[in-house]
């Protein structure tokens, strides 16, 4: 299938693809599984459905997702960046319908309701957010005439205007992470740095004092001998329970009473049942998969591809390091999931789709190799 | 194509400025070395999230019957005493049947004989739960002792149980507000529960097993009992009482009507719950006169042989204040105490001083927060200063709000011998009773303050208290004020006190009762403090007196011995 001998589009893919990275990130989507299993069955069982409501629904999800992932990576650069400039536009109408027509759920409106399913439209804003900005920053660096960075600002400030009105806190933050890190990348002085640094200073304090629900997790956080805290409380309590081993599969008890264990908390959810140890291995392929999508970025010689990838990898790795530390109560309560690990179809398909595009990205050297086998320049010789 | 394909960019031959060429390499390697800066910040990251999760793997060496010992399902509380061993809120543990469908031999056996003691549990639901290879599935929770020794009997492998903790407060909604109650995690979350989670249940300390509190459980019962029956009596919207044992200043009996069950923890959510004996601040109008006649009496300056005029109104400006019980004429001391002059009151308190009066009322405990160990507890509201028109009201309690456990505490200080001991709900040495105690009149104006309380209930508004409660020799002070509402005092909605002691020869229970809002019980009765909040004082006095060992004593000579030397020449 995989023969040299002849050219086809899926040799050209298997041999240029990444293949550790893709590895890493199978295993990820695996763990996923297992982590499910151990942590939904109660919260499923609170929340009036079957057993294994979660867990099913969360494996029949891996299907779309790892299509998406692999068909994404089969794109030339450039049709990466037409899907997520289009991908970025749908997503960002999107966003802005669920203001009108969004499902509420705990006061807060992130969800459409597409064909009974619920679909979270900011999910997909991020990894898309992620490579337009990429791409209009690399513009800006091959022609410093035209004026991509405003753009980039202009998309930034509607992003997070729509995001705020929802009110959607997590996702705010990461979508200025991410900006934040396609900035830094891209070589921005340290003094600007050292400005946006205190300009982030000055956002959180005022979503502190603007919104009461943030302001209250982090009083919450700050304060943890309230009752309130419940949430991480029982988190820490399950992850001591498991202890370095862990007590089993379906021995653990904590875990029944850890809210939203199937989603944001997961992680410390599962570690009843897996155990510590486990949980670090858990990390370790997290970390591993930022850091080699990254290492991958530097090799780009291609301006564009190398802040596209490196976006999209640290907004990855951003996203899982804040879920981590809520879940390890190193940072107050966020609500943002673990890729690929936590519960959510809208979640891991648009998780999917950004790591595609990383895979995609990461090829070597995808611009001279393609389909028609024609120079990599022939984009430009006819334009 | 207008956008640019980047790739071009590398040909530098394509590029007219070929000076740019070098400043595009420097930004490329400047990228390169940003990403090496950015994987190191996410190694060192990653490596602070792996340490966190070593640190929590030593935290907790892994043992696991340790923990759930440990865990809030199983996590004792100390058994609530009443002062006679009486248990007013225990644990209880509900055996909860679970099992391990992996241990289980033979499943229909199991589902046969499950069934056969439990027939609430469905073969089929059995079959499915037992059926399978999972190592925990609960199969009923919260059984009886009985049912779980007849499952036991059954001896089957691979079904247990496992002991919840449950809450249990066995007297129901008696001791509701005193008691508290505790959430699904076993932790107070009000009354005494609660503070004992903050105060005594601390970690590095050891957890007491049995606590036990001041109140009787039968005074608690009667109070209650009687208070209940004073809200369908009086058609009261509230109604609420406390006794203090006067001589030690532990609290007999607290309750606070409506209440809920503490066994419903949700039913204290309901509107117009609140503890009024602690958390609620009332106007309690004449009852003060008793404050401000002992501070008077105590200072020197005013005797009970004095008279004053109370012909007519008192005026301030535009505001004339009269007498509801009106004499209209120049009035004894004794005289003003029992037809409770608000006139009388006014002029005996200026021949005293405002601001002795307003020192006075710091020295009886009303500006101290309540000592008492509950959460739920209000500061009183007294002007810091006193002009001479909120001196006059305040001399017949308008215009300053106090809780009824202050003022229960205050009547029990002025009753003993002039011994004020802060209330409490635990029991109190000796030791503690002679530290805490402060003596803030002397035991000669205390005489008079028990002689005026007495004469009231004989002679005075008190009346219909002393005819309930004959016998146990009680005296006591009405409060009749009227409700604000906007702003204004409105003359048809009452807030009605009582403050009463007993046995006034020897005095030993101050009890403070209050109704909101009661009606007319028929039309020949009154609406004012004497015809509700008095009876039900009298009804709980003569509930409990005997149970307290109290000999009721039908001795007039007893009343005579009451009176004070000075008052007892001018009579013969």
């Amino acid at each position: 299938m995989f023969s040299r001998a002849q050219k086809t589009p899926l040799v050209e893919w298997w041999f240029t693809v990444d293949r550790t990275l893709l590895a890493a990130i199978l295993l990820l989507m695996m763990f996923g599984m297992g982590l499910s299993f151990a942590a939904s069955p109660p919260v499923a069982e609170r929340l009036g459905y079957g057993q294994w409501y979660f867990t099913i629904r969360h494996f029949l999800f891996l299907f779309p997702a790892i299509g998406v992932m692999l068909g994404t990576s089969l794109m030339t650069l450039r049709q990466i960046r037409w899907t997520a400039l289009a991908v970025l536009i749908v997503s960002i109408g999107l966003l802005a319908l669920t203001l009108k027509f969004g499902v509420e759920i705990k006061g807060a409106r992130r969800w459409l309701l597409i064909f009974g399913t619920s679909v979270q439209p900011s999910e997909f804003v991020k990894p898309a957010f992620a490579v337009i900005i990429a791409w209009l920053f690399a513009e800006h660096m091959q022609k410093p005439d035209m004026p991509a960075r405003l753009i980039a600002f202009a998309i930034l400030a509607t992003i997070l205007s729509l995001l705020m009105m929802q009110p959607d806190f997590g996702q705010t933050v990461l979508i200025t992470l991410t900006f934040a890190a396609v900035l830094f990348i891209s070589g921005i002085s340290w003094w600007l740095i050292m400005g946006f640094g205190v300009a982030a200073a000055a956002l959180s304090t005022g979503a502190y004092a603007l919104f009461p629900h943030v302001a209250r997790r982090v009083d919450l956080f700050l304060n943890p001998e309230s009752i309130g805290n419940y949430q991480v409380n029982k988190a820490l309590q399950s992850l001591l329970e498991g202890g370095w081993f862990g007590q089993g599969p379906g021995e653990a008890i904590v875990r029944r009473y850890v809210p939203d264990a199937h989603a944001d908390f997961v992680f410390s959810a599962a570690a009843g049942e897996f155990g510590i140890l486990f949980s670090m291995l858990l990390v370790f392929v997290i970390g591993f998969v930022v850091v080699r999508a990254l290492w991958g970025a530097q090799q780009r010689s291609n301006i564009f591809a190398r802040l596209a990838i490196s976006a999209l990898a640290l907004q990855f790795g951003m996203q899982a390091i804040i879920n981590l530390m809520v879940n390890l109560s190193l940072l107050p309560p966020k609500g943002m999931t673990l890729p690929f690990v936590s519960y959510g179809g809208t979640s891991m398909i648009a998780t999917a789709f950004g790591m595609g595009m990383v895979l995609s990205l990461t090829r070597r050297k995808p611009e001279e190799r393609q389909i028609s086998g024609l120079p990599a320049f022939r984009g430009a010789v006819t334009s | 194509m207008s956008i640019a394909d980047p790739t071009t960019s590398d040909l530098a031959g394509r590029q007219p400025e070929i000076a740019l060429e070098g400043g595009r390499k420097a930004r490329k390697n400047l990228t390169r070395s940003r990403i090496w800066f950015s994987v190191g910040v996410l190694i060192v990251v990653f490596l602070i999230i792996c340490g966190r999760l070593i640190q929590l793997g030593i935290e907790k060496p892994a043992d696991p019957d340790l923990l759930r010992a440990n865990s809030e399902l199983t996590l004792a509380r100390p058994t609530l005493l009443d002062r006679n061993g009486e248990p007013l809120a225990l644990d209880i543990e509900a055996p909860s049947l679970y099992a391990e469908p992996r241990n289980i031999i033979d499943v229909d056996e199991a589902v046969e004989k499950l069934h056969a003691v439990l027939p609430q549990l469905s073969t089929d639901f059995l079959r499915q739960r037992l059926e399978g290879d999972e190592g925990f599935v609960w199969l009923e929770r919260e059984l009886s002792p009985a049912m779980q020794e007849k499952v036991l009997q059954l001896g089957l492998p691979g079904i247990d149980f496992v002991n919840e903790t449950k809450r249990f407060y066995p007297g129901g909604s008696d001791a509701s507000h005193l008691l508290g109650t505790v959430n699904i995690d076993n932790q107070g979350i009000s009354g005494v529960e609660r503070y004992l989670d903050r105060h005594v249940l601390n970690a590095d300390s050891e957890r007491p097993t049995e606590i036990e509190l001041s109140i009787d459980l039968r005074v608690q019962h009667a109070m209650h009992a009687e208070l209940e029956d004073s809200l369908m009596r009086y058609q009261a919207i509230a109604a609420a009482g406390v006794m203090v044992n006067v001589k030690t200043g532990e609290i007999m009996g607290l309750v606070s009507l409506p209440d809920f069950d503490p066994n419903v923890p949700a039913s204290a959510l309901e509107e117009g719950r609140i503890n009024r004996i602690t958390a609620g601040t009332f106007e309690l109008g004449s009852t003060f006169k008793t404050i401000t006649f002992a501070g008077a009496l105590d200072s020197g300056l005013v005797h009970l042989t004095d008279r004053f005029d109370a012909t007519s109104g008192v005026r301030f400006g535009r505001y004339v204040i009269d007498d509801y019980h009106g004499q209209h004429r120049v009035l004894s001391v004794p005289e003003i105490f029992k037809y409770s002059s608000n006139v009388g009151t006014i002029h005996l308190m200026q021949a005293w001083g405002k601001d002795n009066y307003r020192a006075f009322l710091t020295r009886m405990g009303f500006d101290d927060p309540l000592p008492v160990e509950l959460p739920e507890t209000k500061r009183s509201s007294i002007p810091h200063e006193f002009s001479e028109i909120a001196a006059a009201t305040a001399s017949f309690g308008h215009g300053l709000s106090v809780t009824p456990l202050h003022m229960a505490s205050a009547i029990a200080g002025l009753v003993n011998n002039g011994i004020y001991l802060p209330p409490t709900l635990f029991h109190r040495t000796p030791e503690e009773i002679v530290e805490l105690g402060r003596q803030v009149i002397s035991p000669e104006t205390s005489a008079r303050i028990r002689y005026l309380l007495r004469l009231n209930a004989m002679d005075g508004t008190a009346t219909h208290m002393n005819r309930i409660a004959d016998g146990y020799i009680p005296g006591g002070k009405t409060g009749t004020a009227e409700k604000v509402e906007n702003g204004r005092y409105v003359s048809n909605k009452n807030f009605n006190a009582f403050a009463a002691a007993f046995p006034l020869n020897d005095p030993q229970y101050a009890l403070v009762v209050v109704v909101d809002e009661p009606k007319r019980e028929n039309p020949q009765s009154g609406d004012t403090a004497g015809w509700n909040a008095g009876e039900v004082a009298g009804r709980i006095i003569a509930r409990v007196a005997p149970l307290l060992g109290v000999a009721p004593d039908f001795d007039t000579a007893v009343d005579q011995a009451l009176v004070p030397a000075e008052l007892r020449s001018g009579q013969e």
